[in-house]
This record gives C-alpha cells, structure tokens and sequence, in this order.
C-alpha cells in the first residue's frame, strides 16, 4: 500500500516537473514576443525552441521569425536562457547526451505536444 | 501561444498619433532665447580612457581609423586634397552597436578624452516632448549648446530617437518621424563629429545610416580579451591557482562587468572559508553564478542574435510560410 503511494506521489513530481518545464518555455515566449511587439512594433510569425549543451551548461533558445515592414525583409531574433538539469524531461535530456556539445537539439515538437496535452 | 500563431501588436509608436489635438498646426515657436533659458544642458569631463578598455583588436583599430580623421584633419582635407574630392566627410558621426555590456559608452568617453573633448550626453527625457515641433527646436538648442562649448555629442541608445520611418506613413505629424528628420537636416548642417551608440543597429532609420560616417562594431570580448580582463581584474597579491587561460577559453559571452564580479564573489568564497588562496574552481563557480543571475534578471536570457534572414531560411525553419 505505501509502495503505491509512493509511486503515485513519485509519478505525480515527475509529471509535475514536465509540466513546469514546458510551461516556462511558454512563459518565456510569451515574454519574448511581447517583448518583440513592444520594442520593435512587429508581429512574429513564428517560433522554434531547441537545447543545447555548453561549457556553461544546459541551455534552452528560442528563435523568433517575423517580417519587419520596414525593411519588407524577414528577421530572426535568438534568446538563450539557462536552464538546470534537473528541470529538463528525461526523453530530451537523452536527446541532448547523444548530440555533440554546442548542437542545437530541436524541442519545437515536444512542445507543440506537450502544449495541445 | 500556439507555436506559429501571429500575434497581431498594438500600433507602434511611430504609427501612433501621439499629438495632443489642441496643440497642432497652431502653437507658437518658442524663441532661441526661449530655449537657451528653459532648458540646461550639461557637458560633463571625460571618465574613461582607452587605457582603461580591454577592447577586441578590430573595434580599437576601427574607431582609430576614423578618429585620424579628426586628429589629422589638415593632413587629410588640405595637404592630401580630401577636402576637394570627400567635402561631406568631415561632417558626420561615429556609430556604435552591438550587444549591451560591450563598452560603447565607455568608449564614448574614451574618443572624447582621446580628442581632448567634453562629452555632452544627451538626455532624451529633456529633448523629447509631445507637442508637435517642440523636440525639433530642443534639438536644435542642444546642437547650437555643442558647437558653442565645443563638447562631443553623444546620443546613447539612439534608436530610441532614431528610429525607422514606418512604410505608407501618413501622418505628417508622426513624432519619431519628425525627430529622425530633424536630428538628419541637424547632422547635415553641423561641422563636428557626433557620437551615437546602439544596441540594435537594425531600428535605426535607413537615411540616418546612409549619414554617418562610420559604423563600428562591438562585440562580447574575444577568448584573447577576456584573458586580458580576467587578469585585469585578479589583483597581483590575492594569491590564487586560477587557470586564466582556461577561464577564458570556457566562458564565453561574457562581459567585463560580469569578470569582475565573479572575482569579487571568489574571492569573498575564499575569505569565508579562511583559505590561504583563491581556487580556480570558485572563479568558475562564481561566473557561472552571475551568467546565471544576469539571465535570471532578464527574464528573457540572453540576445544571442538578431540578424535579417532569407525567405527561404524561414521556410525550412517553420515548415512553410505563415498565412
């Protein structure tokens, strides 16, 4: 009986923590398309969000696309933004092991998921 | 937000009408005098030096190249015969970009004390007013207030004053139109240098670009310059093992600022635990630390890039065009 509940309690923090980290990754761009509005008075079009790991640790980036009318030429704004270890998904952080240090590993997809969840 | 979704933005300012009805077309001038006595402009003594910089190698050669142009004026115009061939060239300005953190403002007041200058940095709070032709004759002034004191102008974070004229703009009484225009048909009339710093050099207007002179770039410091800075920084009697080269090397975009407070924070560590030196791995804990609380504190991380890409790069990147 309490070694249910423990597996209950264990699975109901992991999915807990799933849910923290893609929420952050759609708090973070919200912050940064808002940003982008009020600084530079343009729409985004759209939006990618990757990981990678560096010499400085595991690091999330979003990229932004959007057409500045001014220029009628498409831009791309890139943040990057650390993040702990411990806070990223199991199935990604797997992903990251098996890549190179300093390549970005795509988590658009995930997220999309993760979101329509 | 859906991934892909457009976001339709409030108007941006320059598309705002931001003009108080009562106040168009109808308003009086005020008189040069006028202004002289309601606004105060102040100069202010260089505080930095190049010697107090630890620039990368192409920014120093850059901005030397173009300040030759002052220093050696009668060289260049007169004995060389630029004078006759390049006569818009010894007007104009010196703009600096690049990511914040950098040192554009410090080499703001490293050019004026290299020139033997006063600085005169403007304040946007003082130039900039709501009612229509009030921030032109401001600007004005402020011209009229340099040459008379010989002091350098500095507008920091220029695009907040120059931005872009926006596309099928149809209010001529469009503020940033009107600053960006007067600030142009200024630079055109004025016979001294004038320095502009940016941290996006993209907002600028296209026809503000087309007038200056030179465009200098600065970046995060370089593997060699932050070596400099990290031994900068260290004093030469705290007794350490840190492994400058190897902090270098790891840590990249970083600023001088955050060098210096990872010092400070290693040291303290060191202090705390009454060790007889400072080691290597709190200067790398402490880095990490204030990288990490700088991204923290911005709440977005950091600008890694902005830059203009192709149609068909943004195709790949999201599988289509959005609609």
């Amino acid at each position: 009986m309490i070694a249910i509940a423990v597996i209950l309690l264990l699975t109901a923090a992991m999915i807990q923590g799933l849910i923290v980290f893609w929420r952050n990754i759609v708090g973070w761009i919200k912050k940064a398309v808002k940003k982008i509005k009020e600084a530079l008075g343009l729409m985004v079009d759209g939006t990618r969000t990757f990981i990678l790991q560096t010499a400085q640790g595991l690091k999330n980036r979003s990229k932004y696309y959007y057409k500045n009318q001014a220029t009628r030429e498409w831009e791309e704004v890139v943040y990057t933004k650390s993040v702990e270890e411990s806070e990223v998904p199991p199935e990604i952080l797997a992903k990251v092991r098996k890549t190179m240090a300093g390549t970005e590993v795509s988590t658009t997809e995930e997220l999309k998921l993760a979101i329509g969840a | 937000m859906p991934l892909g979704k457009r976001i339709s933005p409030s108007l941006p300012r320059a598309q705002r009408n931001e003009v108080p009805q009562e106040k168009r077309g109808g308003r009086e001038a005020a008189s040069p005098e006028e202004l002289a006595s309601s606004i105060s402009f102040q100069t202010q003594n260089p505080l930095y030096s190049f010697d107090d910089m630890i620039l990368n190698r192409d920014t120093v050669d850059a901005i030397q190249d173009v300040l030759s142009l002052y220093e050696k004026q009668s060289l260049l115009f007169d004995r060389w015969g630029l004078g006759e061939t390049h006569k818009l060239q010894k007007q104009g300005g010196i703009n600096l970009y690049g990511p914040s953190g950098t040192g554009k403002t410090m080499a703001a007041h490293a050019i004026a004390h290299q020139l033997g200058r006063k600085l005169l940095p403007v304040s946007y709070a003082q130039i900039e007013s709501k009612y229509v032709g009030e921030t032109a004759k401001n600007l004005t002034a402020m011209f009229r207030f340099a040459r008379e004191t010989k002091a350098l102008l500095f507008f920091d974070e220029a695009d907040a004053l120059l931005s872009r004229r926006v596309t099928n703009m149809s209010n001529s009484t469009d503020v940033s139109v009107n600053q960006t225009r007067s600030v142009l048909l200024l630079l055109g009339e004025f016979d001294d240098l004038v320095l502009f710093a940016t941290n996006f050099l993209s907002n600028y207007d296209p026809a503000f670009l087309r007038r200056i002179l030179a465009h200098i770039r600065f970046d995060l410091s370089d593997e060699d310059s932050r070596a400099k800075l990290w031994q900068r920084y260290i004093p030469p009697q705290m007794p350490t093992d840190a492994d400058i080269p190897l902090l270098a090397r790891t840590f990249a975009g970083i600023t001088g600022a955050d060098i210096a407070n990872a010092v400070f924070s290693a040291a303290l560590r060191a202090a705390r635990r009454d060790e007889s030196f400072v080691r290597h791995a709190y200067f790398e804990d402490a880095i990490r630390r204030v990288v990490r609380s700088r991204e923290d504190h911005a709440e977005l991380g950091t600008l890694t890039e902005r830059r203009t890409v192709s149609e068909e790069y943004v195709k790949n990147q999201l599988g289509g065009l959005p609609k």
